[in-house]
């Protein structure tokens, strides 16, 4: 999709007809970049509105929270003033090419004050598309929802038009976060037939299950109730370490907030800053703990072994000696000292006489072997003693190094704790009683964060307790399938159902893990791209986490999205939404424009630099709605060394109150922007 | 960005190929659930789906040796 034009007639803050016209980018070098810049309140989010309302119908966006409909208000107020009680048609004109087709995309509107209030209905809707030969076709008005929609799907549509607070949303790590990325990656692999597939399965299964409760008594129907309760208690699990999840997410936050106005306390500021670096400590810490102990577990469940390790040395120490005498394997086969005893002659030809000595001899050759199988079995006990003797002694090895390894850990974190506690006393302790106040009130929280991790471990546990339960009651109910070979056609087909739903949920799950690491390594070559110097040498690659959320590593590959800044969390962002991008387009240049509202809010200068080098060469097309201390003297020298800057349009107030656009040449907008001195 | 449909069509063909490593029972089923549910709303697939279910179980019956 390449926009071409998007005329405003008599809409929100725009009287008359006014028209911005982008830069196209033609050839895919082409200057592609056109900026719409504007004071706060001047209506740049005016034109990203009219945009979404000529393409979807819709009056309110995200950005609108709660306001009432009533409130959004689309005619013209000073239009209606004028006209004297009259009705005033507000229109919105998009002119678009889509795969080689272009499109006349118009909606209005017509609005009429009445009494104390502005009364707004739909005028037309009209789409008209020219196919590449030029020949042109009015789409019907009840095909023209679907005709938008196979060109920009409006589930994706914010990650191609979006606003600052969109890219504030991606990067915190809520559940609402986690959905949003669910759902773009939903709407990214066109996964919806897979997702109905899996709810209609589902159902089936319920309905089966509920049938066979009341149909049925045998082992199998109750083996498909304990299932069935099993997957209920998995799911409320599931929603139990979401809620604590969004719980800790909330208080680390608030703890944050606390830190910042902390540290706005002078005297105080280099005890903070040790104590960050130490909670840093403690946490990497932690973590290793947590780690030890996850790799003890295969140990735990092999240390049984241990306790009967006297025995199996015995035995092993036994059978061995006997080996080692050559009583196992026996030097002469049994049978063959039986075959010699019976003819009573010696292998070498001589008669074997009772009572003579080689005759003694042979017989306590004889004594000495035991049957062939015999033999086998005790080698393959030795074997097996061997390798349980060995590996006891391994384990045992690795248990005391790891014991020792935690040991230390533990050591080390209860001094941190305690290290930390005095620097919390000495704090608190501060003659500020803000800066007291505040301690108080941080220790309430970190109290709160200790809790919740307790009853998410906790959580985590049932979780996998169930999951091993779930295994272990489908092993018990193909068991029972087997058993009841002439099972009821019931069972047969709630256990079929149950199989289909399980086979559709893992094809669902392996997609969204392929498309998940793809994206990861789509988002990090961007991120890094777009990253200053500084922070490209520490945050190395961007992961998309199993529950959706996004995650930072660091040089040594530890998670560092807890420590960085609020605009290189930006920045990841548009990294994570032009990578969304990048594979929407199966990883060729985007075709699709990205309109982006104040993005620049929190980024550094080199950041800004380097989103302005980069944007227009991974987008077919650029929109930026600037405020004057996002787009000054400097990002415009920037964005004019891309060459890639086509247009400039202001947002100038009117005499009336509206607003009027107004295109600049791009040699004449230095002088309109603010430098970096009185930005600042 | 690739059109709509050829996007949904490919996914389609990769999803059906994915269910193919499930005994076939298993992967006429899921494979129609998935189709079903290209053009159909999730009730209605569920329905068309019981009646297939019941078909596939019985003839998977009478295949048994």
């Amino acid at each position: 999709m390449i926009l071409h034009s998007l005329a405003l007639t008599n809409f929100r803050q725009f009287r008359g007809e006014q028209k911005i016209v982008f830069a196209e980018g033609a050839g895919g070098t082409g200057p592609n970049v056109t900026v719409i810049f504007g004071e706060n309140g001047r209506g740049k989010t005016g034109v990203f509105r009219g945009l979404m309302f000529a393409l979807y119908g819709e009056r309110r966006l995200t950005q609108d929270g709660d306001v009432p409909d009533t409130e959004l208000q689309l005619v013209n107020t000073a239009a209606l003033e004028a006209n004297g009680g009259k009705p005033v048609r507000t229109l919105v004109e998009l002119d678009f090419t889509h795969r080689g087709n272009r499109y006349l995309l118009r909606r209005a509107i017509e609005g009429v004050r009445d009494a104390d209030r502005v009364l707004e209905e739909l005028d037309e809707v009209y789409l008209q598309r020219t196919d590449p030969h030029g020949n042109t076709k009015v789409v019907n008005v009840a095909d023209v929802g679907r005709t938008v929609q196979t060109v920009l799907d409006p589930r994706v549509r914010e990650y191609f038009l979006f606003d600052g607070e969109k890219i504030e949303r991606l990067t915190r790590a809520s559940i609402e976060q986690r959905h949003e990325i669910s759902r773009g990656i939903r709407n990214l692999l066109s996964v919806d037939a897979l997702d109905g597939a899996i709810k209609a399965s589902a159902k089936l299964v319920r309905s089966l299950d509920g049938q066979l409760a009341t149909q049925s008594t045998g082992e199998l129907a109750r083996c498909f109730r304990r299932l069935r309760e099993n997957e209920d208690a998995q799911e409320k699990a599931r929603g139990d370490l979401e809620t604590l999840a969004e719980e800790t997410n909330r208080a680390r936050t608030e703890k944050t907030k606390v830190d910042q106005e902390l540290d706005k306390i002078g005297g105080i500021r280099h005890l903070l800053e040790t104590r960050h670096q130490k909670e840093l400590d403690l946490a990497g810490f932690r973590q290793q703990s947590s780690d030890l102990l996850a790799g003890m577990k295969q140990y735990v469940v092999r240390a049984a072994g241990l306790l009967v390790a006297p025995c199996v040395d015995r035995a092993f120490a036994h059978i061995d000696k006997q080996k080692q005498r050559g009583e196992i394997p026996s030097e002469i086969r049994r049978d063959l000292i039986e075959r010699l005893l019976e003819e009573h002659r010696c292998i070498c030809g001589r008669e074997l006489r009772e009572g003579t000595k080689p005759h003694a001899a042979i017989l306590e050759w004889q004594a000495r072997t035991s049957e062939v199988s015999l033999q086998d079995a005790a080698l393959n006990l030795w074997r097996h003693l061997s390798e349980v003797h060995h590996r006891a002694a391994d384990d045992a090895a690795q248990i005391e190094k790891c014991l020792l390894q935690y040991g230390l850990l533990r050591n080390r974190i209860e001094t941190l704790q305690r290290e930390l506690e005095a620097l919390g006393a000495q704090i608190s302790g501060s003659e500020r009683q803000d800066a007291s106040r505040l301690e108080a009130h941080r220790e309430r929280i970190e109290e709160k964060l200790r809790n919740l991790e307790a009853q998410s471990l906790n959580q985590q546990q049932t979780l996998s307790e169930l999951l091993t339960q779930n295994e272990q009651l489908k092993a018990q109910l193909e068991e029972e399938r087997r058993k009841s070979a002439r099972s009821d056609e019931l069972s047969r087909r709630a256990f079929l159902i149950r199989e289909t739903r399980d086979a559709l949920q893992e094809t669902f799950a392996s997609f969204t893990q392929e498309v998940r690491d793809h994206l990861g390594q789509l988002a990090t070559g961007l991120f890094r791209e777009l990253l200053d110097a500084e922070s490209r040498a520490n945050l190395r690659t961007i992961i998309v986490n199993e529950d959706y959320s996004l995650q930072v590593l660091d040089r040594w590959g530890q998670p560092f999205l807890a420590n960085i800044s609020a605009g290189q969390r930006q920045v990841m962002s548009i990294a994570f939404i032009a990578a969304l991008a990048k594979a929407a387009a199966r990883d060729t240049r985007l075709e699709m424009p990205l309109f982006m509202d104040t993005p620049f809010g929190r980024l550094s200068a080199e950041h800004r630099q380097n989103l302005i080098a980069k944007i227009p060469e991974f987008a077919a097309q650029w929109v930026l709605l600037a405020t004057d201390t996002e787009f000054r003297r400097q990002e415009a020298q920037w964005l004019k060394a891309s060459g890639r800057w086509g247009r400039f349009y202001r947002l100038r107030p009117a005499r009336d109150g509206a607003t009027k656009i107004e295109e600049v040449d791009i040699k004449a907008v230095p002088a309109l922007l603010r430098d970096e001195a009185s930005s600042s | 960005m690739r059109g709509n449909e050829t996007s949904v069509a490919d996914v389609n063909q990769l999803i059906l190929a994915k269910l193919q490593q499930y005994r076939p029972a298993v992967a006429a089923l899921a494979s129609q659930a998935v189709l079903l549910a290209n053009d159909l709303p999730v009730d209605d697939v569920a329905e068309s789906l019981e009646a297939l279910l019941r078909d596939i179980a019985r003839r998977e019956e009478l295949d048994k040796p």
